[in-house]
């Protein structure tokens, strides 16, 4: 019986024992302080073997890994509902909760729809539009928004590329092809 | 004794030598000296601008001769241009069109970065430190950050080529770290001879100087400024496709700039033409539209929108009764 035990400590060790076996041989290495022991030096001659090194690792060790687990605060962190195989018996239910959700849904978006206008229409007067490029290419989000501000894209504004042209060169470089001849547009020859 | 003389002139030159390379240059100095390379060195490469969420490749001229600048950009990718700055004076061709626009802007300096010359006029609101030394373009460069000392304004960041003093890479920052703009150079190379000019061959009839006027000519004042801007450019002249005069007060700090445009509503626009109200984005530029009396006002500067928001609440018609 030992000389079993022996053998089947030496395949864990190895990695060659199967999963019940091995689950089946944990537990009695659990609870016997000797096979623990003996364990320990398998593994050690193992490693030894190996890798010509060895690390002791303390008999407790993994014990205390497991208190330590278990000490542990417990993090709720939202997971996906896993998919289950649609029922018959349960199918009555269901459809309730559907109802339900939908419902409910229903009514948290009225009020927050109704909250929305309501602030629009008492002097939330400065909405934030994010402009995008006269060429009408879809761009990329913009970096700068500003936190309290909604923003609601839209195509650039031709006074706004007016603006734009009169503060800096930027229209220039950026290929704008809008541009207003307030400064001076000529046909030039083609000499 | 003048064995004495000699001895002592090598001590303190090999003092001074020792001394510089104790004291490494300051962010400030670095600035200084690039404004200068810009100045008078001759140069070209080919810069990338990301402005106003658009990217763009070009390349890129500098010519300096008998205190004459000229810097040229010429687009790499349509619609096909070349633009052309001779001291005040911006041109721009559009090659497919036959388009010629002139431009004047006595308030810039350089498509590349705009630094002010008087850097200790911008301790108010800006704190300069080199934050380290990266290579643009193979380019070893010192890496000056820009820092504002309050919200009203952007965060940037200027690589300079440690040898030429040139900028190489230019960013604005959001207020959440964020790039909102971006000039670089993927390559340069420095002409020793400067470059033959390049002339606009075209028929420009005649163009209009830009000339500023008082800023009394307003028919506006802005009350309310956030700390180091100054009130540098005020022109009254048409800005759209029709006749009507617009103001334009153009703002400064050194390195963002706002304008405050006023203008009489116009009955004969579409909706779609016309800015709505509120405020609008676009890359680093926000801008803030507000009706003042029969008035449109519109902010509109590189600057946050609270900044923008800030300016055109402070602005009121002068002669207004409250």
């Amino acid at each position: 019986m030992r000389d079993e035990v022996n053998q089947k400590i030496s395949w864990l060790v190895d990695g060659e024992l199967g999963h019940d076996e091995t689950l089946d041989l944990l537990k009695k290495i659990q609870s016997d302080e000797v096979l623990k022991a003996k364990m320990s030096r398998y593994q050690a001659i193992s490693q030894a073997l190996k890798t010509d090194e060895f690390y002791q690792v303390r008999c407790d060790f993994s014990h205390q890994v497991f208190q330590e687990i278990q000490q542990e605060p417990t993090y709720f962190l939202p997971q996906l509902k896993p998919q289950h195989p649609p029922q018959v018996q349960d199918t009555d239910k269901q459809s309730k909760r559907k109802l339900y959700a939908v419902a409910a849904s229903t009514l948290v978006a009225a009020v927050l729809v109704g909250q929305s206008l309501r602030d629009d229409t008492a002097g939330n007067q400065y909405q934030t539009v994010t402009a995008m490029a006269v060429s009408g290419q879809q761009l990329p989000f913009s970096a700068n928004q500003p936190d309290k501000l909604k923003q609601r894209r839209q195509p650039l504004n031709a006074e706004f590329n007016d603006y734009l042209q009169a503060h800096n060169s930027s229209v220039y470089t950026n290929g704008e092809v809008l541009l207003q001849p307030y400064a001076k547009v000529t046909a030039y020859g083609q000499e | 004794m003048i064995a004495v003389r000699i001895l002592f002139t090598l001590l303190l030159a090999a003092m001074s030598a020792v001394s510089a390379a104790e004291n490494p240059l300051t962010a400030k100095q670095i600035l200084q000296k690039m404004v200068k390379a810009m100045e008078v060195s001759n140069y070209q490469g080919t810069v990338v601008f990301l402005k106003n969420d658009k990217l763009e490749a070009m390349k890129y001229f500098h010519t300096s001769e008998k205190n004459q600048e000229q810097e040229r950009l010429v687009s790499l990718n349509s619609p096909q241009r070349e633009i052309i700055r001779n001291s005040d004076e911006v041109t721009c061709l559009y090659k497919l069109t036959q388009q010629v626009i002139v431009d004047h802007r006595p308030y810039e300096h350089s498509f590349i970065v705009d630094v002010p010359k008087n850097l200790d006029e911008l301790d108010t609101s800006y704190q300069f430190e080199v934050v380290g030394e990266e290579d643009v373009a193979m380019l070893p460069s010192y890496v000056v950050a820009i820092q504002p000392k309050d919200d009203f304004r952007y965060i940037r960041k200027i690589w300079i080529a440690k040898e030429q003093f040139l900028p190489m890479k230019a960013i604005v920052y959001g207020l959440s770290g964020i790039v909102l703009e971006q000039v670089v150079f993927t390559e340069m190379q420095i002409n020793k001879q400067p470059l033959s000019k390049d002339k606009v061959v075209a028929e420009v009839s005649k163009v209009t100087a830009t000339a500023s006027e008082s800023e009394n000519n307003a028919s506006f004042e802005v009350t309310a400024l956030p700390l180091g801007f100054k009130q540098i450019f005020f022109s009254r002249k048409p800005l759209h496709q029709t006749d009507q005069p617009v103001d334009h007060l153009l703002l400064s700090d050194g390195f963002a700039s706002v304008s405050v445009y006023l203008e009489s509503k116009k009955a004969n626009t579409t909706p779609d033409s016309r800015l709505p109200e509120g405020i609008h984005s676009v890359g680093a530029i926000n801008s803030m539209s507000r009706s003042l009396a029969d008035s449109q006002l519109t902010v509109l500067g590189e600057v946050p929108a609270s900044t923008v928001k800030y300016i055109s609440e402070g602005v009121k018609l002068r002669n207004s009764t409250p």
